[in-house]
């Protein structure tokens, strides 16, 4: 619900400079008249920004201090200012040259290989075993399953060795991502060295990408500091 | 309002062949414009004269891909990069701030017409120096739609091509601009109208 400044003013700043510019509709201009005829506020707004408009319009043209044509010379002469050129962003990015783009590919690559070894391979989760569900998931499932549990994979080494020496480790919960017993066999493949192989390449990988970003981000930041300090010292 | 003139269509394609007399001809037509935008964006005449330099050495390296329509947008667009690289060149390097009161010399420039008598002079003098300095504080994009449209005298559609933007962007940029200039001038006093309590 709009509040009641704005229902007894409609119309905004920018409503308002449009009008001042004859940038509103004919309907649309003469709404704001019929408004400004019986708002003081919004008329005196009005002649504010006109004074704003006008004192702007009243700014001299200085004439140019000097001619800026162009001598032969230093049209020939190289610049190491920064480009200002209309497509200045683009000349910016080449300007980092050959170095710059292969970095960039090599970042790319470590990110994209490392990404897709790490789905492959980083979680050391057989395939067929659901990740672990939310707690929206299970309350859900468990309602889907009523009284009727569906089969648990075995337990993990730890888990068994803790229950071989009594302590309680709780009965799971029913797992929604638990395999049908169909799938089960595989599923249930003891993960043990397979997930350690898989944890231990996760993290050479991690550790690779992140050495891999934190000499690209070293080398951009030594380049764009080198190219200042030769602009500044041009 | 200001399509290609048909002697800068020749003076353009005699400068794509590398004619630098040709370009020259191009800078004395447009000289006087592209300083006072920079001067404008500035407020600092030296930083000024090295912004329109640049713009035009910048001009003449690219005007191989200058496809039209309009030499000026394109043009002022050069110089308004020029200007805001001068502006972030001279943050990082502030020998002179570009926000400290204008000095006697930046502001003799705003000298107006000797003509109107010396009462009205030393009014609007101190008129362009209020808004001179309120234009200052404004965010780039602001300013240099509020110079372009305002000063410059340029209708929104070369606003937009200067600005590479649409339509819609620039009217607001120029309401917000207006509003940020008229906020500023009111709570300096400068604005307010004969009779009347300013708005707040």
């Amino acid at each position: 619900m709009r509040n009641p400044f704005a229902r007894r003013h409609p119309f905004g700043e920018e409503e308002l400079s449009s009008y001042l510019d004859g940038q509103l509709s004919p309907a649309e201009s003469a709404r704001l008249e019929e408004h400004l005829a019986s708002c003081e506020l919004c008329g005196r707004h009005l002649e504010e920004l006109r004074a704003v408009v006008d004192g702007l319009r009243a700014l001299p043209s200085a004439p140019a201090p000097r001619s800026f044509a162009l001598r032969p010379e230093q049209v020939e002469a190289p610049t190491r200012r920064a480009p200002v050129g209309p497509d200045a962003w683009a000349q910016r990015a080449s300007a980092f040259g050959p170095v710059g783009v292969a970095a960039a590919a090599l970042l790319l690559f470590f990110v994209l290989v490392g990404v897709d070894l790490g789905t492959l391979g980083g979680k050391g989760a057989p395939e067929g075993v659901a990740p672990a569900p939310s707690v929206e998931e299970a309350y859900e499932a468990g309602q889907a399953l009523g009284a009727a549990p569906a089969p648990t994979p075995a337990p993990a080494p730890a888990e068994r060795a803790a229950t071989d020496e009594g302590e309680k480790v709780g009965t799971p919960e029913p797992s929604v991502g638990a395999p049908t017993p169909a799938e089960a066999p595989a599923a249930m493949a003891p993960p043990g060295a397979a997930e350690e192989e898989g944890h231990a390449g996760r993290w050479v990988l991690r550790g690779f990408q992140g050495a891999a970003g934190a000499a690209f981000l070293a080398a951009m930041a030594a380049l764009v500091w080198q190219r200042r300090r030769g602009a500044d010292h041009r | 309002m200001h399509a290609a003139a048909p002697e800068d269509s020749r003076l353009v394609t005699l400068s794509q062949e590398g004619d630098l007399a040709a370009f020259n001809a191009l800078v004395e037509t447009y000289q006087r414009q592209v300083y006072n935008l920079c001067w404008r964006m500035l407020s600092l005449r030296e930083a000024a004269e090295d912004a329109t330099q640049e713009a035009f050495l910048s001009a003449y390296r690219n005007i191989r891909q200058f496809r039209g329509p309009s030499f000026r947008a394109w043009l002022l667009r050069i110089a308004a990069n020029a200007a805001i690289d001068e502006l972030r060149r001279r943050r990082r390097r502030p020998q002179v701030s570009l926000e400290a009161p204008l000095s006697s010399s930046e502001t003799a420039l705003d000298l107006p017409d000797p003509s109107a008598g010396p009462e009205e002079c030393a009014l609007r003098l101190e008129q362009a120096r209020h808004i001179r300095a309120a234009l200052l504080t404004l965010p780039p994009d602001q300013r240099l739609s509020v110079i372009l449209a305002d000063v410059q005298g340029l209708s929104y559609e070369e606003v937009g091509r200067v600005m590479g933007s649409s339509l819609g962007t620039v009217k607001s940029r120029i309401s917000r601009g207006r509003a940020r200039l008229r906020r500023y001038l009111l709570e300096r006093g400068e604005l307010s109208l004969p009779g009347q309590r300013p708005i707040q």
